[in-house]
């Protein structure tokens, strides 16, 4: 189209040239006639010069104003093997202006269409044939003429279509092979290679162009997360992943409007623009969305489940760029993530201030250990004997800006960062460290360390404990790593395989939250684990609302060798109900709240004193 | 249809019936002959072209401005050594028409004689009314050709004109035919005194 509306313009000059041509060589050849002294226009000027009007300019006219399309070309063509019929007849037949005839086939070659050259070949053909059968002088310039010549006209026509026709076969196929490099280079540029969708360039052009063209209309932009995505690519690897993403990306197309923009702008994250759509119509698509991703995958023979988390900015209140349409979206998206995935949020501004603290957060971290912020404190375990059994060891943060930090809130985020590594080997051997200090007490007491799921799966997770076992000079046997069980079916090997090295120094595992994820009884024979910690949600609920379940868990660890510890423990009934359950240690409030290490001695010597088991709850107030 | 289609579709078959309208005009003004010859079968005695006596003498009357001429004499070259006698006509001897490129045609490139026919007066004498027309005499002064020597106007190239010329040249022997003669015309039909 581009190519022959330029040979469009090209013939157009062409046409014109020739015109000017044709009317020189007639005034030149002799414009007039004569009868005696009185003098007429001769015809073959007149001839020149009203082909113009006649034929020339209406089809300049069409290649300058129609350029590039079918029929204009075709126009061309006629008029430009007219001016060959009108030359060979001023030149009165003349053998040598039958040049003229390839020259323009030549030309008209340029539109690389067939079609072109048949067309011009046609008229040149229906003029030679006419006038070579009933005036073969005005054509082959002599009147006796074998009655067949005009065959051999024909033929040379013919002859040079066939090599126009093959050039031009070449040149379209090289022209396409070009194109389809160019096209190539457009998709690549404008399109995401992996699932065809739009990519970030596109959708913010697209997103300009609608908010040029329609700034007042109200937009919505999506900020869709594929749920567990990382763990099925870790799974199945990335051949199911690629397809897994493929198969998402059509269903999310077929789940929006058709004026809706697609866009995959990272690994497993999607946007959506809905030019023109308000909060109602923004919340049904993201439902939508959602329900198309519901049912599960089938990809190379697995079954797969996956969700996804979407957030929702809208144009123009929540901003007026794409990018911070992005960014808001991305915070609702993420806020919506925090209260538990699968989900649809509208932007909010706690979504922003959210957004900033955990930027805080995530920033202050790495300086945290350096700058001292981070201590540990020690909750006891107490055995069905009341007898202080042990401590678990949890983490605590004073941010300089926001206070004692929750580690529900600063966990994830340093897991998120990886950051989690070198504070989680900070925290068992300071641990370590304070556990070995207490080991030459008459009854040594052990400590239990949660272990992140980030620091857990690093290669060499068991030679760092073996090194801070060993710098710290503690008994591996008073060490229990508490692992949820999440950690442990990720990849059962390798857990096997990091357990079992553990073990193998005396180090105990204990299954952390247990009843709280899939609480598979068939993980806890199969994975060498010494004890299952109940979580507290689980053993408040069941407290609330018994049922047989708690005790068939303590029957079941029971017997395959495991120690069941309840987590939670807030009052003197509950503690009655555990043990009653004969769940072998209990740790909660009701014995004391988590406490510096410095109290830990003097929380020992008071329970001492109180000279039996289950005693009331020991005061820290009374010890600080 | 639309009406832009329509437009279109107009236009373009009013160009193609004045083309075809156009070239059908064309072809007709270049296949009609002009007034035909009338030629006296015994050279005139009272003309004042000259003669070559004991050789057949060609004579042309030519229009000097008519651009169809220049075929008849590019036709005539063909006949080397053939003596030719060109008449230009002129309006009067006080016409200011020069000498056109066809007289020096004739002149250097026939090797013919030429002369002015003031007011056409040889013309009509030989019963000649358009430009291009040829008048072969034999040695003896009998008309063995008359007629045109090109197949139409401006058109040189093989044909019967010029061929019962050569043949009437080289026999010697009157070709019974009046070829058309295709030109501008010297006079009208009835100064020349014929019916078309």
């Amino acid at each position: 189209m581009q190519q022959n509306a330029s040979v469009d313009r090209m013939m157009a000059w062409l046409l014109g040239f020739e015109w000017a041509g044709m009317i020189i060589f007639a005034a030149f050849s002799g414009p007039y006639t004569w009868t005696g002294g009185l003098r007429n226009w001769n015809p073959h000027f007149l001839a020149a010069v009203l082909a113009g009007p006649a034929f020339i300019l209406p089809s300049i006219a069409l290649a300058l104003l129609y350029s590039g399309r079918q029929f204009t070309r075709h126009a061309v063509a006629v008029a430009q093997m007219l001016v060959s019929v009108v030359l060979i007849g001023l030149t009165n037949g003349r053998i040598e202006t039958h040049f003229h005839v390839f020259g323009s086939l030549a030309f008209l070659s340029f539109y690389r269409d067939w079609r072109v050259v048949v067309t011009a070949s046609a008229v040149a053909a229906i003029d030679h044939v006419a006038r070579g059968i009933w005036l073969p002088l005005s054509v082959y310039g002599v009147a006796m003429v074998n009655p067949y010549r005009w065959l051999e006209h024909i033929w040379w026509v013919v002859f040079e279509d066939f090599f126009l026709f093959l050039a031009i076969g070449k040149g379209v196929a090289e022209s396409n092979e070009i194109a389809r490099g160019k096209s190539l280079l457009y998709e690549g540029s404008y399109h995401d290679v992996l699932t065809g969708l739009a990519n970030r360039r596109f959708l913010s052009e697209q997103f300009e162009s609608y908010a040029a063209s329609e700034p007042a209309a109200s937009k919505a932009l999506f900020f869709i997360d594929l749920d567990r995505f990382k763990q099925a690519n870790d799974l199945h690897g990335h051949t199911v992943g690629d397809k897994l993403l493929v198969e998402v990306a059509a269903r999310l197309m077929a789940s929006v409007p058709s004026d809706a923009v697609l866009a995959r702008i990272g690994g497993d994250e999607f946007n959506v623009l809905l030019p023109h759509s308000m909060e109602k119509d923004a919340s049904e698509t993201g439902s939508r969305l959602l329900q198309s991703l519901a049912a599960p995958f089938f990809i190379d023979g697995h079954y797969l489940l996956l969700s996804a988390t979407v957030g929702i900015a809208l144009y123009p209140e929540h901003g007026t760029t794409l990018i911070s349409l992005q960014e808001r979206a991305d915070q609702a998206m993420y806020a919506a993530k925090a209260n538990g995935r699968n989900q649809v949020a509208l932007y909010r501004l706690e979504d922003t201030l959210r957004k900033s603290r955990v930027e805080d957060i995530s920033r202050d971290l790495f300086q945290a250990q350096a700058n001292g912020e981070f201590h540990l404190r020690y909750q006891p375990l107490i055995d069905n004997k009341g007898q202080v059994s042990g401590f678990e060891a949890l983490l605590r943060w004073d941010h300089p800006k926001h206070g004692s930090m929750p580690p529900a809130e600063f966990i994830p985020i340093a897991e998120r960062s990886g950051v989690i590594i070198p504070i989680g080997e900070w925290v068992l051997a300071e641990a370590c460290r304070q556990c070995g200090l207490w080991q030459n007490q008459p009854n040594p007491l052990g400590v239990s360390v949660n272990v992140s799921a980030v620091q857990f799966e690093q290669a060499g997770f068991p030679l760092v404990v073996r090194s801070i076992l060993s710098q710290t000079e503690l008994n591996p046997s008073l060490l229990t790593l508490e692992l949820t069980e999440s950690v442990l079916i990720r990849d059962v090997a390798k857990a096997r395989s990091h357990l079992d090295n553990l073990r193998s120094i005396g180090v105990t595992v204990s299954l952390d939250d247990f009843g709280t994820g899939y609480s598979s009884l068939s993980y806890l024979s199969e994975l060498p684990a010494d004890s299952i910690k109940l979580d507290r949600s689980f053993v408040q609920r069941e407290f609330r609302k018994p049922s047989s379940v708690v005790e068939s868990i303590v029957e079941m660890a029971h017997r395959i060798g495991l120690r069941v510890i309840a987590e939670g423990v807030e009052s003197q009934e509950e503690a009655d109900w555990l043990l009653s359950l004969k769940c072998d240690e209990l740790q909660g409030y009701k014995f004391s709240r988590p406490i510096p290490a410095v109290l830990v001695l003097q929380y020992l010597a008071t329970r001492l004193a109180a000279a039996s088991a289950l005693e009331p709850q020991f005061e820290l107030a009374n010890v600080a | 249809m639309k009406a832009k289609s329509l437009v279109m579709l107009t236009l373009g078959g009013l160009a193609t019936v004045a083309t075809v309208l156009g070239t059908a005009a064309l072809i007709k003004f270049d296949v009609t002959p002009g007034l035909p010859s009338r030629a006296p079968l015994r050279w005139p005695s009272d003309t004042k072209v000259t003669r070559s006596f004991g050789h057949p003498q060609i004579v042309v009357f030519a229009h000097p401005l008519c651009s169809c001429t220049r075929a008849t004499l590019t036709e005539l070259e063909q006949l080397p050594g053939t003596s030719i006698t060109v008449e230009f006509f002129r309006p009067g001897s006080g016409s200011t028409w020069a000498k056109s490129a066809t007289w020096d045609a004739a002149r250097q490139s026939l090797g013919a004689s030429v002369a002015w026919d003031d007011e056409g007066r040889e013309a009509k004498r030989f019963g000649s009314g358009t430009s291009g027309t040829v008048l072969l005499y034999s040695a003896k002064g009998e008309l063995l050709f008359e007629g045109g020597v090109t197949p139409s106007r401006g058109h040189g190239g093989e044909n019967f004109g010029f061929t019962n010329l050569a043949e009437a040249l080289r026999t010697e022997k009157p070709q019974n035919t009046t070829r058309p003669v295709f030109g501008c015309g010297l006079f009208n039909a009835q100064a020349l005194g014929v019916a078309l």
